[in-house]
């Protein structure tokens, strides 16, 4: 049996121009109703790729239930736009043999963490995704897997054009 | 919110709770489980109400229609005094040693379809209720 705590925290930033706070948000998926290590607990899954050999960007989605914790999530950080994410995946095992084991019942066996950037949120019926792409640290031989954004670009016409040195 | 009826059933069949769970099965047969949570949920509670009186299944039509129970969930009664003596209760008959187990704070109870209800004789009906126990969560 593998248990798998997934602990986000979000950190979402006001839009530039705008004063605002930067809200954070603590998270995890596993110990329910309980606050661990910091992380309240939400109704969340992660789906998608976390890392490619060549450094690429990947697509990682955080799933919501459609709530208003989870729409205040999304409109906080400028549509997920202006958020980052930290995410830590970790592996927990017990013995306990209470029916309701709480976070205290359980050990960790090991954890590992990535970084993550925003780049946008979609809804459905029932859900919310936050879609995050992996931070710059993906690097190849001459171009830097950064997705550019308002934040670290400005303002751009529409038809413009880049060269990178 | 306001508790479940406390009507005794007729019949009752209650299926204990599930694990949040998937599993990978290989071909070779192995399989692997994963858990995404602590808690089990999902009990599932058949009750059955054989002719009972139109008072009481005013209680369960209101209930059942009660927007807050809809929206919030609610909670089923659990409280010794009513069973198994006075007869009563939606665990009448199952010692309080037992029926405890079942009154956890993180289970909340939601029809899983709407109720039926069967004339059976006049002024007397049998109303069918199917419960799930889900785990309580509210964001």
């Amino acid at each position: 049996m593998i248990n798998i705590v997934n602990m986000a925290n979000i950190q979402a930033y006001p839009q530039p121009g705008l004063v605002g706070p930067t809200l954070g948000f603590a998270l995890q998926n596993f110990f329910q109703g309980e606050t661990y290590e910091g992380h309240r607990f939400a109704s969340f899954s992660v789906q998608g790729a976390s890392s490619q050999l060549n450094g690429e960007n990947e697509t990682l989605a955080l799933l919501f239930p459609f709530s208003s914790f989870a729409l205040t999530l999304v409109e906080s950080g400028n549509g997920n736009k202006l958020s980052s994410l930290t995410l830590k995946t970790r592996w927990v095992e017990t013995n306990s043999t209470s029916p309701s084991p709480s976070s205290a019942d359980y050990l960790t066996m090991s954890e590992y963490t990535s970084y993550y950037i925003g780049v946008g949120a979609s809804y459905s019926e029932t859900t919310i995704e936050l879609r995050f792409k992996s931070a710059m640290d993906g690097v190849n031989g001459v171009f830097p897997a950064g997705t550019f954004t308002r934040r670290n670009s400005g303002q751009l016409p529409t038809n413009s054009r880049i060269n990178f040195k | 919110m306001s508790d479940f009826p406390s009507i005794a059933p007729t019949r009752r069949t209650l299926r204990m709770a599930e694990p949040a769970r998937k599993e990978y099965r290989a071909l070779n047969g192995v399989v692997v489980r994963r858990n995404f949570g602590n808690l089990m949920g999902n009990y599932l509670l058949d009750l059955v109400f054989e002719n009972i009186t139109e008072t009481n299944v005013i209680l369960i039509w209101d209930h059942y229609h009660n927007a807050n129970n809809q929206q919030n969930r609610f909670q089923l009664q659990f409280d010794p005094s009513l069973s198994p003596l006075a007869g009563l209760g939606t665990f009448a008959g199952m010692s309080s040693s037992l029926s405890s187990k079942l009154n956890l704070t993180y289970i909340r109870w939601f029809y899983v379809e709407p109720p039926n209800i069967e004339a059976s004789e006049r002024s007397l009906s049998t109303v069918t209720v199917k419960l799930i126990g889900e785990l309580n969560y509210s964001a």
